[in-house]
């Protein structure tokens, strides 16, 4: 019986492999119908990062045992999260270098590397980059020297490159594109360079520009107002970590950075719209539907780039379509994703900068928490009380998955200067660290966003967490622990030490008829999967 | 040699002219000659050096590769049997250039102008003319290139050093962000502590202005200080100048005999636990070097009360299993999971955390005894010895 299954799962594959690489938009938008494969940087649009398949268990996760490693190509920044199609995996490297593997044996089918000088600007981030998107028979890969790059699925030869921005001026790309019906989604980083901010959307086929969406509004445009003098024309609000999407209602959920300069307010009075925010932008025309802003006239670097989770739940006795982000400055928010309504926002780690948020989700700032010249101590610290490493929403537990970082940070204030391409942040932090910081996976309420469960972490973690519907949590740390947790209790089932710092999201998925777990820790990519007593491996 | 009169109308029209060296055998010297020359008959901001010599020349090629070289530039090119001009065949040479500048007294706006100078206006004027992505490239490495002949010069030129004169308000907030942001290590004033005192006329790893610039500004890898990376040059020469308006106190002098310190620190048992320069127990922290480090009001401190100071990096910690073994130890690593630690014989011990029933950090306690018994004589004499680890005069 158990090898007529076995037959059937290879035939399937082999069926698959035939008509490979070809992933049309239908098929991303139904990922859920195939948790086998990982077609989409979160796993899928709503950017769950919840994995379907249960075969690893908190029964049998003991059994849990290195399927492959594969061994970047270079040294560097590794914090990827792989996109797996039909037994290939698609895997992108620092600087600029993308991987296709047999996801069966971690071999290489092709490599493609896109040279970067090393004069390229990377203004206040590593020289990383996040991963790819797929689409039909192409993958679709972000270059750190700021240009959008449509590699050949079967070969990884070029189809076409697009300068996005110019790099010169401190506009770079870490982020994995998104891959909508017919448009690649990319967002820039330079935040710390005094750019102005914005989404692009390309043509798939063609890699011309469809539209493009400013975060800082232009002369005449609504919000321009909550910019002092000419500040906005330096105003950041970059798009550096990729969005989230409803087919439905055809909007894109995208976050946006700090203003420039991050550190020093003097020279922006205002809100600065729509920096620090969530933006609900038509994904056919490029407009903003709706705006939400976390932090106004944000001084503290807190990003509002983290991962928008889309969850269609029960709110106050009514189905609701709801987004909901752990943001960096330390709330956790629930809003209405059709009208960007704000519903709720609670602390979801220790935080000294705000009294509370009001009636309509504006944080309540508390008074002396700005950063001085002398350092001015505050939680969380800059890099945020969570930050680009993945959320995951079960929608088994109903509970969100967060990796939370514990630390405080002496905030300064500094002279900033704009020379385009260098750096204009005017300031900087010192943070606590050693046994003053700490970290832990949380599990939060999605509708109240209280926490049901902790699992304390060692130091203030960089690696993101999925759940699946085996009922598991997985997650990183920065010793090299790569563990997992009972979903429902957070009680510790399982760990293996990679011997590298895990900055990267895990993913699941299916090969060979059985899950696997991948994990980019150090300079190598894991790959877990059950053994069973007895076999080969 | 190209000819005078060339030469002059260079100078009027601002074409370029290549001196190629054509002597057999030539050194930097020779090189160095076709400067003067240009110098005098053209001026020196018509000097321009080519970089497209490979980092470390062309004679030491594999004589295969060699041939195809001169294969491939048979055209354009009539080689000697040498093709490198010594001194100028390795990846450093715009030291030597400039350091053979120096020697022949040009000014450092001259050597700007000669090895650099005039690549970036000829560079400006393309940007000009053509807007290109190339252009714009190329002009920007020549913008780093100018900033790297900036610091070839600093590093060549003996006794010349960045004059940090601040005004008053200048000084003040120099002084705001030296408390900030340096005086939790090197204390208020600059008397030290965690780091070294700033408060003396000489500094180990600054030597002047410029080297104080760079210890600020990139920080000192392999030690615990950080690289101001998000202060602007501007505000890194306030600090610089504060610092160097603290370096006015007299030096501290120390009272002790660093021979008497050095016995004392073999008949105390010091050496039991701590190693310099080689010899010693693994126990407590290197000492080799402590002297540049910690100030001398610090091992005080730690000498007298050592769970005050306790280093990073040696918490004690106290665990008991779950079969009731008891062990203490220094803290050698932890994760999530797992805690290693080293007992007082230096024996390594590891614990899954899970299967320990007590796990007890005791932050504040240092393994260390206190050595408040010493005479006071004998605690300055084990202090000078200490402070003369590592070199500090």
């Amino acid at each position: 019986m158990k090898n007529i299954r076995s037959l059937f799962i290879a035939c399937c594959l082999l069926l698959s492999v035939d008509a490979a690489a070809q992933v049309p938009y239908k098929r991303i938008a139904d990922a859920g119908a195939e948790p086998g494969n990982w077609l989409t940087y979160s796993g899928d649009y709503q950017a769950h990062r919840f994995s379907r398949l249960a075969q690893i268990t908190p029964a049998n996760i003991g059994r849990l045992k290195t399927a492959w490693v594969y061994q970047f190509k270079q040294l560097g920044r590794q914090e990827t999260s792989p996109v797996v199609v039909d037994g290939v995996m698609y895997v992108s490297e620092s600087p600029t270098i993308v991987t296709a593997l047999d996801a069966l044996t971690g071999r290489t089918l092709w490599s493609w590397r896109r040279s970067i000088s090393p004069l390229v600007n990377t203004i206040g981030f590593g020289r990383s980059n996040r991963g790819v998107a797929i689409l039909d028979d192409t993958v679709y890969v972000g270059a750190l020297d700021c240009y959008l790059v449509a590699l050949d699925a079967k070969t990884g030869a070029v189809r076409w490159e697009t300068k996005v921005e110019d790099n010169a001026t401190g506009y770079s790309i870490t982020a994995a594109p998104l891959a909508i019906d017919g448009k690649i989604i990319v967002g820039v980083s330079g935040g710390e360079a005094g750019i102005r901010g914005f989404l692009d959307a390309y043509d798939a086929k063609t890699g011309k520009l469809a539209w493009r969406c400013w975060t800082i509004p232009g002369p005449e445009e609504p919000g321009r107002e909550t910019w002092g003098g000419d500040s906005w024309k330096t105003g950041a609000g970059s798009t550096w970590l990729t969005g989230s999407y409803d087919p439905e209602l055809n909007l894109l959920y995208w976050g946006t950075g700090n203003p420039g300069p991050d550190w020093n307010g003097d020279s922006r009075p205002g809100d600065n719209l729509y920096t620090c925010s969530l933006l609900a932008i038509d994904a056919a025309t490029g407009k903003i539907k709706w705006y939400f802003q976390f932090t106004p006239h944000d001084v503290h670097d807190w990003d509002s780039n983290q991962i928008p989770v889309l969850i269609d739940a029960n709110w106050q006795g009514r189905p609701r379509k709801l987004v909901a982000m752990a943001n960096r400055n330390a709330f956790y928010y629930l809003l209405d994703r059709v009208t960007g309504e704000f519903l709720l926002g609670e602390p979801y780690t220790k935080q000294t900068w705000a009294k509370g948020l009001d009636a309509k989700g504006r944080p309540i700032v508390l008074p002396n928490t700005e950063p001085t010249i002398e350092g001015n101590l505050v939680w969380p610290s800059l890099q945020g009380a969570t930050n680009w490493h993945s959320p995951s929403y079960s929608p088994l537990t109903k509970l969100f998955y967060v990796a939370a970082r514990e630390m405080g940070a002496y905030y300064y204030k500094g002279e900033a200067e704009y020379r385009p391409g260098t750096f204009f942040a005017g300031g900087g932090e010192r943070a606590l660290d050693g046994d003053k910081a700490w970290g832990a996976v949380r599990a939060l309420d999605v509708t109240t966003g209280k926490i049901k469960w902790e699992f304390r972490l060692q130091a203030p973690p960089w690696a993101g967490v999925l759940a699946t519907a085996g009922g598991v949590v997985f997650g990183g740390s920065n010793e090299g622990n790569f563990f997992a947790l009972d979903a429902a209790t957070g009680k510790p089932l399982w760990d293996f030490q990679t011997g590298g710092a895990i900055t990267a999201n895990p993913i699941s998925f299916l090969i060979d008829g059985r899950q696997h777990v991948a994990i980019a820790a150090g300079q190598a990519l894991f790959v877990f999967s059950l053994h069973s007593a007895g076999s080969r491996q | 040699m190209p000819h005078a009169e060339t030469l002059h109308q260079v100078s009027d029209c601002g074409r370029v002219s290549r001196c190629n060296s054509r002597i057999l055998h030539s050194t930097v010297e020779h090189f160095l000659d076709h400067f003067d020359h240009v110098k005098k008959l053209a001026g020196v901001e018509h000097i321009g050096v080519g970089s497209d010599i490979d980092l470390d020349g062309y004679d030491d090629m594999p004589a295969e590769e060699n041939k195809r070289l001169r294969a491939g530039y048979k055209g354009s090119y009539g080689f000697r049997e040498k093709i490198d001009i010594e001194g100028v065949d390795h990846p450093k040479r715009i030291f030597d250039l400039t350091e053979g500048l120096i020697r022949r007294k040009y000014t450092d706006r001259e050597i700007e102008l000669a090895l650099g100078g005039f690549q970036t206006r000829v560079g400006a004027n393309l940007v000009c003319l053509t807007i290109t992505r190339s252009a714009m490239k190329w002009n920007r490495r020549l913008c780093l290139f100018a900033l790297f002949l900036a610091s070839a010069i600093a590093a060549a030129r003996p006794g010349q050093d960045r004059d940090v004169t601040l005004t008053v308000d200048e000084l003040a907030q120099g002084k705001r962000i030296y408390v900030g942001q340096c005086a939790l290590c090197h204390g208020i004033e600059g008397v030290g502590g965690r780091g070294p005192a700033l408060n003396q006329p000489a500094l180990r790893r600054a030597k002047d202005n410029q080297a104080l610039y760079n210890v600020i500004k990139n920080g000192v890898a392999g030690t615990e200080m950080p690289a101001a990376w998000h202060m602007t040059t501007r505000e890194v020469w306030r600090v610089v100048g504060y610092i160097r308006y603290l370096n006015r106190a007299e030096d501290v002098k120390l009272t002790g005999d660093a021979g008497r310190g050095r016995e004392l620190y073999r008949a105390k048992g010091c050496a039991g636990c701590h190693i310099v320069r080689g010899e010693g127990g693994a126990s407590g922290p290197e000492l080799t070097g402590i002297g540049a480090r910690r100030s001398a009001a610090y091992l005080r401190e730690a000498l007298i009360e050592p769970a005050a100071s306790a280093p990073e990096g040696y918490l004690v910690v106290s665990v008991i299993t779950r079969a009731g073994r008891n062990l203490r130890g220094v803290r050698v690593n932890e994760d999530s999971f797992t805690i290693q630690l080293r007992d007082d014989e230096d024996r390594f011990h590891s614990f899954r955390k899970n299967e320990l029933r007590n796990l007890k950090r005791e932050f504040g306690v240092s393994t260390m005894p206190s050595y408040k018994t010493l005479a006071a004589t004998e605690l300055d004499d084990l202090i000078a010895y200490l402070a003369n680890l590592g070199g500090v005069k």
